[in-house]
């Protein structure tokens, strides 16, 4: 791939799914994180695990939850790490529609999905199949991230760009180590 | 190697998010945790008193005492006669352990208490119990929802409703209304669900504000 193909990509397709997915992904954390109480509820609800013998796990989820969604989509947006934060909104996004299903399967669960707090992004607070195409829409540009990394426009390019500078101690040589490894050549 | 990094990463984003989230667990001033449903008190031994033996009769479920009402099923005198024949009365079927049933709800609603819909907003837009008010647990933690609680005087009952069976709603709002600190202590459950309480005729306001079943 040419320089100049990659700039494209990086300016017209990895900056803005990596900040519009981080964003999404913030947001979502901060509506979760100011009402800790209503997400374990929300977990409590899917009833993946029997909250009477699991309720230390759930109230640890609904903390760390959030946590790792914020963090995931702060480093998205900021494009550092973005292979490593796509792969785990990836996961988040997978196992999220894992407990989608199990609620609309299992007819006498009737369950708030909470995804964003109290806002109801695209879908209604219910539990239903707009949430699990809600996020399969979502894996689209994650699985693309992961693909592609997170282009020329990011954090890891500029470390990355740093760490490939001519050694002034080596005679020219250029310190490759670290390169690409958030998809920078893709 | 690529793969290698990025999976140290991802477990690097994990175990920090999970070291925030347990750091915020530490400071948050309301604990997060779930108050389970309390054991039904059942009586599975009794003194006989003409042989001071005990004997082990069916078991006898305490609910909450409440002066019922008869919002327009069979009275007591009718149940009795039918006492061994099934179906039983639908209002007086139970609910999960320690909730009311239609009948005794009823009869609150006829004293007076107030009645909160746990259930989804839209669900609640579309019709709810007459007079009802929207108070699902999130919005008793909001400010608009602790305002619209804090106009109800602390001392009268409170009934919350929500789909009935499973759901959760109605045991979290309890939850969340109890801790509000603006001192209810008579907070109960319909164990019934909105559904059941329209098929039974009662009091239901609708999106137009036209209130149907037998009045209040």
């Amino acid at each position: 791939m040419s320089k100049k193909t990659g700039w494209a990509e990086s300016i017209l397709f990895q900056m803005p799914l990596r900040v519009g997915l981080g964003g999404v992904f913030c947001i979502a954390a901060w509506t979760k994180i100011g009402d800790i109480q209503s997400f374990a509820e929300a977990i409590k609800g899917f009833q993946v695990v029997d909250a009477d013998s699991y309720e230390h796990l759930i109230v640890f989820g609904a903390f760390a939850m959030p946590w790792v969604e914020m963090i995931a989509g702060v480093l998205l947006v900021l494009g550092l790490w973005t292979r490593a934060s796509a792969v785990t909104i990836g996961v988040l996004l997978v196992l999220f529609m894992g407990a989608l299903l199990h609620v609309i399967f299992d007819d006498s669960i009737s369950a708030d999905c909470s995804c964003f707090g109290d806002l109801s992004v695209v879908c209604s607070s219910s539990v239903g199949w707009c949430q699990v195409i809600r996020d399969l829409v979502l894996l689209v540009p994650t699985v693309y991230l992961i693909w592609r990394g997170g282009g020329r426009v990011g954090l890891d390019a500029l470390v990355s760009n740093r760490s490939s500078q001519p050694n002034p101690g080596s005679s020219g040589h250029y310190v490759s180590e670290g390169v690409d490894e958030d998809g920078l050549r893709g | 190697m690529h793969l290698c990094t990025t999976t140290v990463r991802v477990f690097a984003i994990v175990g920090l998010g999970s070291m925030i989230g347990v750091g915020h667990a530490l400071v948050i001033k309301n604990p997060v945790g779930f108050r389970r449903a309390p054991a039904p008190q059942i009586d599975d031994q009794t003194i006989d008193p003409t042989t001071d033996q005990t004997v082990d009769p069916m078991p006898v479920v305490h609910t909450p005492e409440v002066a019922i009402a008869d919002p327009g099923g069979p009275s007591n005198d009718e149940q009795n006669a039918d006492a061994g024949s099934f179906p039983i009365d639908p209002l007086d079927i139970p609910g999960p352990p320690g909730t009311l049933t239609l009948r005794e709800a009823y009869a609150l609603y006829d004293e007076g208490a107030y009645f909160v819909d746990a259930r989804h907003e839209d669900e609640f837009n579309e019709s709810h119990i007459a007079t009802a008010l929207f108070l699902p647990a999130p919005r008793v933690r909001s400010k608009a929802g602790l305002d619209e609680l804090s106009m109800i005087p602390p001392e009268v009952t409170i009934v919350i409703y929500c789909v009935g069976g499973d759901c959760d709603a109605s045991e979290n709002a309890k939850f969340a209304i109890e801790r509000s600190g603006l001192g209810f202590t008579d907070v109960r459950i319909m164990g019934r669900g909105f559904e059941h309480w329209v098929d039974a005729g009662l009091p239901v306001e609708h999106a137009d504000g036209s209130v149907t079943g037998d009045q209040p």
